[in-house]
Order: C-alpha cells, then sequence, then structure tokens
C-alpha cells in the first residue's frame, strides 16, 4: 500500500511516496511551463525509483498552485495545510513556518497540535520569492545552487533597495558596473528579500521553533540573512523543497486510515526524514 | 469542497432592491425636470437633514458599487487617472472624480443613466479625509458649492455619558451652519418640523430592519451575504421615507418566515462567517465561492452601526450623539469592541475582512483586529489585499487561494472538535 502526495508548483513539482509513514521515494522536478506534464514525469520517477507499479498507489494526493491539474489525484489541498502537516510530522515542536517558494511566499503558524492557527502570503507580486533570485543569480552569471555559498563570503554587503525583479536587475547591474564585488552583491540581495519577508510574516508574529522550508530554504545565504532579520535561529529539513508534498503524502496516507505516529517523545527538533533518495 | 451545498440565496426583499435602485436614479431625473435640487452627498453625510430639505439627495458613493457591477468601474478610474489623480487614491473617491469628469460626456454609457449633476454637495470627515477632498475636487470640477460637516475622530467616548455638552455643540452648531447652507442653496425656509417628521420615520424603518437582523442569528442564517448588501440599500441610502420602512417590514417578515422555516442561505451550512467590511463589487461572485463550501455569512458589521434611533424632538442633538458613539470614528480598541461584540453574538467559526489597502483608516488596524480576535475569540479571520471596486488588485486566482486555506483551518479545527 502506498500513497503518494504531488506539490505542483510554480517552479518546481516534488513528490513523495510513502509507505506506511516510511518515506519510499522523492522526486523534486522543474516544470516546464505545462503542470500536467510534471505531474506525470514525477509519477514516472517515482514508479521507476520505487520499481512498483501504478496499480499498487493506493491514494494519490495533489496540493500547490497545479494540483487540480494533475490528472490521476484523488484528492486536492492548499499548500498550507500541507507544509503544516509535513512539519508538524517531522517536528511537532515547531510553530512557524516560512515556505519560500517559486512566486510565492508563505507564513504559517502552528499550534501545539499541529493545526494551522494563521497564514500569510505574499500579495499580486513575486518580489521577495525564489523567482527574484533566480533571476538576480542569471544576471550576476552565479549559478542558483552557488548563491548561497558565495553570499557567505562577503564579510560587508552592497544595499539593495527594491525587491522588485524588473527594478532589482537595474540595480544589480548598476552595482556591477561601478565594480561592486558580486559576493557583496548576492548578499545584500539575500538580505533584502529577508526584510521584505521579515516584513510579510511578522504580521503573525513568528514564535519559535521556526522552519524554512521551499526551494529558498537550500539558499545558506536566504536562511542566514532570514534568521538574521527575524533575530530567531531557523532551522532546515534536510531537504526543504519537499516538504509540502510530503505533508500532502502523509494526508492521503491517512485517508487510508492509518493511525496517527505518536509524536510525543520528539521535544526537540529531531527531523525525522527518512531514507530520502 | 461539498458539492452538497446549494445556494438558497436572493430574498425576495435582495430582488426588490434592483427595481428600488432603477427608480431611485429615475427619481432624480425627475426631480431635475420638476426643478427640485439634486444634491450629491458623501456616506455618512446627515442624510436626513437633507431629506427633510426638500431637495433630492444623492448619495454618489452609492454608484460605485452600481458601476462596478456592470464592469465600468475602470473607464471612471481611467478618467480619473488621465486628469492626473493618483492610482494610490482610495476607488471610492476616484471613481466619483471620474463620473464627474464624464458626466457630460456624451459617448460615454453610464450606469442606470448616471447621475444628474448636482446643484450642490454635502460631504463629511466621517471615518477619512479622502471623502472631503474628493468632494471638493468634484466641486471644482462641476463648479458647485459643497457643505462640509467636521467629524472628530480617536476621541474617548466609549458611552453615551463620556458626551459633554461641548461635543454636541462642535456638531449641532455644524448642523445649523449646514442647515443655512442648504436656505441659500434651495432658496426656501429649513422646515425643523419635517425633519423630526423623517426621524420618526427613520426610527420606525430602523425598529423593523434591526428586529429582521436579529432573525441572522438563526442557524441556518437566513440572508445571504450578497443579499445583505443589496437589502441595506434602502435604509442606509433613502432614510426617512414611507417606502423605506415598508421595505423594512417585508425585510422583517420575510426574514422571520425564513428563520422559522429553517430556511437558510447556504445548506447544509457548515461554517459560520463574519463579513467586516464592503465586498469587492466587480465581483460579488466570490461569495458564492465560500456558499459553495458551505460557509455562510452571518453576522455583517457595515452600515448598521448607523442604525441608532434618532431623537424626533432634538434630532440635531441626536444625530451629534450618532457621530460621536460611532466607534469607526473612534480609535482602534473601540473598533475591536464593537466587532468582538457582534463575533459573540453571531456564534461565528472565523471572520473574513477583505484588505483594502487604499482605505488607510480600515486598513491600519486590520493586523490588530486580527490579532484581538485570534486571541480573545480564537477566531481564524481570512484577509488579503484587494480593492472595493478597482480589479487591477484583485487576483482571482490568489483569492482563491488563500479562501481554500482558510476553509481547511476551518474544517481541520471542526475536525478537532468533532473528535471525541
Ligand atoms: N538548489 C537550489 N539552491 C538554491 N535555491 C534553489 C535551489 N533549487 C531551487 N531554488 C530556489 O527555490 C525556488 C523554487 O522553490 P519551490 O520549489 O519551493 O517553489 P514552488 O513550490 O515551485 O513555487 P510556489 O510555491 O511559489 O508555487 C526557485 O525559484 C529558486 O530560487
Ligand atoms: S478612504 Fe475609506 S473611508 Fe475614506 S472614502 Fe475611501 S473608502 Fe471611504
Ligand atoms: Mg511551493
Amino acid at each position: 500500500m502506498y500513497a503518494l502526495g504531488l506539490d505542483i508548483g510554480s517552479a518546481y513539482g516534488k513528490a513523495v511516496l510513502l509507505q506506511g509513514e516510511q518515506i519510499v521515494a522523492s522526486r523534486v522536478l522543474r516544470t516546464d511551463g505545462n503542470m500536467e506534464h510534471t505531474a506525470l514525469g514525477l509519477l514516472d520517477q517515482i514508479l521507476a525509483a520505487a520499481h512498483i507499479p501504478f496499480g499498487e498507489i493506493t491514494f494519490a494526493a495533489s496540493t500547490g498552485i497545479g494540483r487540480h491539474l494533475v490528472p490521476f489525484t484523488q484528492k486536492t489541498n492548499t499548500e498550507i495545510t500541507c507544509q503544516a502537516r509535513g512539519i508538524a510530522w517531522m517536528c511537532p515542536t515547531v510553530r512557524s513556518i516560512i515556505d519560500i517558494g517559486g512566486q510565492d511566499c508563505k507564513g504559517i503558524k502552528l499550534d501545539e497540535a499541529g493545526r494551522t492557527i494563521d497564514f500569510v502570503m505574499n500579495d499580486k507580486c513575486a518580489a521577495g520569492t525564489g523567482r527574484f533570485l533566480e533571476v538576480m543569480a542569471t544576471v550576476l552569471g552565479i549559478s542558483l545552487e552557488n548563491l548561497g555559498a558565495t553570499s557567505i563570503q562577503a564579510t560587508q554587503s552592497v544595499k539593495i533597495a527594491s525587491t522588485c525583479t524588473v527594478f532589482g536587475e537595474s540595480e544589480v547591474v548598476s552595482h556591477l558596473a561601478h565594480g561592486a564585488p558580486k559576493e557583496q552583491i548576492v548578499r545584500g540581495l539575500h538580505e533584502a528579500i529577508a526584510r521584505r519577508i521579515a516584513g510579510m510574516v511578522g504580521k503573525t508574529p513568528c514564535e519559535p521553533d521556526l522552519v524554512i522550508t521551499g526551494g529558498v530554504a537550500k539558499n545558506v545565504g536566504a536562511v542566514r540573512a532570514l534568521e538574521q532579520v527575524m533575530g530567531m535561529q531557523a532551522f532546515v529539513p534536510p531537504e526543504p523543497q519537499i516538504t509540502a508534498a510530503l505533508g500532502c503524502a502523509l494526508m492521503a496516507e491517512r485517508t487510508q486510515s492509518h493511525p496517527r505516529p505518536d509524536w510525543s517523545h520528539s521535544a526537540t527538533l529531531d527531523v525525522r526524514t527518512r531514507e530520502l533518495s | 469542497m461539498t458539492t452538497t451545498s446549494r445556494s438558497q440565496k436572493s430574498m425576495i426583499a435582495a430582488r426588490e432592491v434592483y427595481g428600488l435602485v432603477k427608480s431611485y436614479y429615475q427619481e432624480m431625473r425627475q426631480a431635475r425636470e420638476q426643478g427640485v435640487p439634486v444634491v450629491w452627498y458623501s456616506g455618512q453625510a446627515p442624510v436626513e437633514l437633507l431629506e427633510a430639505a426638500g431637495v433630492f439627495p444623492y448619495l454618489i458613493e452609492q454608484y460605485c458599487p452600481v458601476a462596478a457591477a456592470k464592469q465600468l468601474a475602470p473607464l471612471y478610474l481611467d478618467a480619473a487617472e488621465r486628469r492626473g489623480y493618483s492610482e494610490e487614491l482610495c476607488s471610492y473617491a476616484t471613481v466619483p472624480i471620474g463620473v464627474a469628469l464624464e458626466i457630460d460626456n456624451p459617448r460615454f454609457h453610464h450606469a442606470n443613466g448616471g447621475p444628474v449633476k448636482p446643484d450642490f454637495l454635502v460631504t463629511s470627515h466621517f471615518l477619512c479625509d479622502q471623502r472631503v477632498k474628493y468632494i471638493k475636487a468634484i466641486g471644482r470640477i462641476l463648479d458647485r458649492p459643497v457643505g462640509v460637516i467636521d467629524c472628530v475622530h480617536n476621541i474617548d467616548i466609549e458611552e453615551p455619558s463620556d458626551i459633554k455638552q461641548y461635543h454636541l455643540d462642535y456638531y449641532v452648531t455644524q448642523y445649523q451652519e449646514l442647515i443655512r447652507f442648504v436656505e441659500q442653496q434651495t432658496g426656501r425656509p429649513y422646515d425643523m418640523n419635517r425633519l423630526g417628521e423623517v426621524v420618526e420615520e427613520f426610527n420606525h424603518g430602523i425598529r423593523l430592519f434591526m428586529a429582521g437582523l436579529e432573525y441572522q442569528q438563526s442557524v441556518p442564517a437566513p440572508m445571504s451575504a450578497s443579499d445583505f448588501f443589496a437589502i441595506m440599500f434602502p435604509l442606509f441610502v433613502r432614510p426617512g421615507r414611507r417606502e423605506t420602512t415598508e421595505f423594512c417590514g417585508r425585510f422583517h417578515d420575510e426574514m422571520k418566515a425564513r428563520s422559522e422555516q429553517g430556511i437558510g442561505a447556504v445548506t447544509p451550512e457548515k461554517y459560520r462567517l463574519m463579513f467586516d467590511g464592503l465586498p469587492m463589487w466587480f465581483n460579488l461572485g466570490l461569495l458564492n465561492y465560500f456558499e459553495e463550501a458551505g460557509a455562510s455569512f452571518a453576522a455583517f458589521t457595515m452600515y448598521i452601526d448607523r442604525f441608532i434611533e434618532l431623537d424626533p424632538e432634538r434630532p440635531l442633538e441626536s444625530m451629534a450623539r450618532r457621530e460621536l458613539l460611532n466607534h469607526i470614528n473612534s480609535h482602534a480598541l473601540r473598533r475591536i469592541e464593537y466587532v468582538g461584540e457582534i463575533a459573540r453574538k453571531f456564534k461565528l467559526d472565523g471572520i473574513f475582512m477583505p484588505g483594502f489597502e487604499s482605505c488607510k483608516p480600515i486598513y491600519v488596524h486590520q493586523e490588530e483586529l486580527k490579532r484581538a480576535m485570534r486571541g480573545r475569540l480564537d477566531l481564524p479571520t481570512l484577509s488579503f489585499e484587494t480593492d472595493f471596486l478597482d480589479e487591477r488588485y484583485y487576483s482571482d486566482a490568489l483569492a482563491k487561494s488563500r479562501i481554500d486555506a482558510f476553509l481547511e483551518i476551518l474544517e481541520e479545527r471542526r475536525a478537532v472538535a468533532c473528535m471525541p
């Protein structure tokens, strides 16, 4: 009996396959503009990784902006609920989640039972999200994966005022033209999005433990900047991009009426990600 | 999302309102033909006082939802912005300015034939200053005089006993000045006895209306949100008239009957919400999105704060009291108390407060209000940035994704509450 959770985001599709509460496989796939393709591509990859036929999946659920475009989904939930579910399962002591994806940034507050009490999302534009960093990485000629490592080399930062992708880009170009070191610019970019995100999630003040998820959590520079602005330590799961897909899979799994795990023993942030492939 | 919920909205009273709005515009044109002065006024200016003056008082802000529903608001916004009025102004100011700018344009097809040009205008500082500025701008555009009532904001009046004589005097002398202004404009002496009659009629309407609204506490709530926003029209816009009182009577009887027969706007009613504020007038369909998920709007905060009985013997003084006691002119804590009181009364599961960023006086308190509702009443709240009239600030996909998440929170709470 396998349960599949798919998170079809604006930038990446993510899939987690569970057997009971055990993660059997997970995959991340860049979306190609066709979210249905992304979902089917993820399904193929997951089935191949787990060496199982499609028929073995007893329940499939989906989340993310493209959740309604998954042809084989049996249940849809928002990313807010799935993210909360995934993180609460990993670590019951978490009270605040900041998820930074490709186009959305979300702040989620949880109660002791792991229920969502409140959430905030960025409105209207992608300022201060992963897409902003992607564009800036291209302008700077640095790979997305290296943004974090580059920025933590810098001992100081170049001030970037705008988190608007268009204005931000011209600011970066002008700093480059004035010979500013790239690592200082990258650090400045991370600080700029951190300020914006902190301002947004500040509407529902963050309480510890704080976890950062989404693809941008893979960027250590962005995480450090956010910790600094928030004045709070942030935890990052080993694979922060798949936590909503995990929550989605857990909800699918529970739909098959499996008992809830016992969380009571886990007082500290002991991230229980298992056998991530 | 449940598929069994179905919307039973559209009370007979609500359907009646469409005709009443139409005749509002027809009567305005007749008034012009008969030489009765037409007066544009802004929301919460003392309309009872104008009603008694033998003029045709026209709430120019009433045109905003009408224009938005007909998808005309962008054209008025555009007209105002082309003349240099900023997009950052609240759209309740920019749309009427656009109306004034286009009122003589023969190629512009206004909704309901549009308003007729005013003879003069009246405004008040109720809640904000923008409405005074925009009415004055219209006065300049159309070259018409403007009467202004100042309102005091953020004063420490919690109860009627906090009101001092000088508070009352401040308003009463202004109302007297306004009466002199109206006399100058109409060339007729003002009839204070008539004001007493208008106030008496207004009181009849209020009593019936508020008694009808009490039935909204029934489970399921008899009236839908879109019905509420329609049904408010007669008493809010045309108070103190016999037809309005009769309408309120029919509304009351229908609410009573629906409540007794267990007819709800949404059945089954899974969640009961409060609607704090105004809707996005260009997309009232969004209300169905809630209703399809079994969420009804049982409680409302808008308009009803005006429905306080006035004293026919001392109308000006009681109008002053009404302004002074209105929570919305007061500080954030009063607003929190006011909203909290309604929330407690209506047995709610959550609150929806659209975030109208351009309306600073409301928006500025919203986070505080949300925190208080969560903290004191354990009520989850939903808000997202949008606008009442300006579609550029609204994204259907974003709105729905937030509503979905909010409904999931309600569902999760319900599941936990039902656990043994
Ligand atoms: N290896 C990496 N290193 C650094 N940053 C990364 C990496 N992979 C992805 N990102 C960042 O993460 C973002 C995408 O994150 P994620 O997959 O959580 O978004 P999404 O779920 O598709 O978007 P949304 O939730 O907004 O719809 C990218 O825009 C990029 O900035
Ligand atoms: S700012 Fe708010 S209260 Fe003032 S006119 Fe605009 S919408 Fe009305
Ligand atoms: Mg995402």
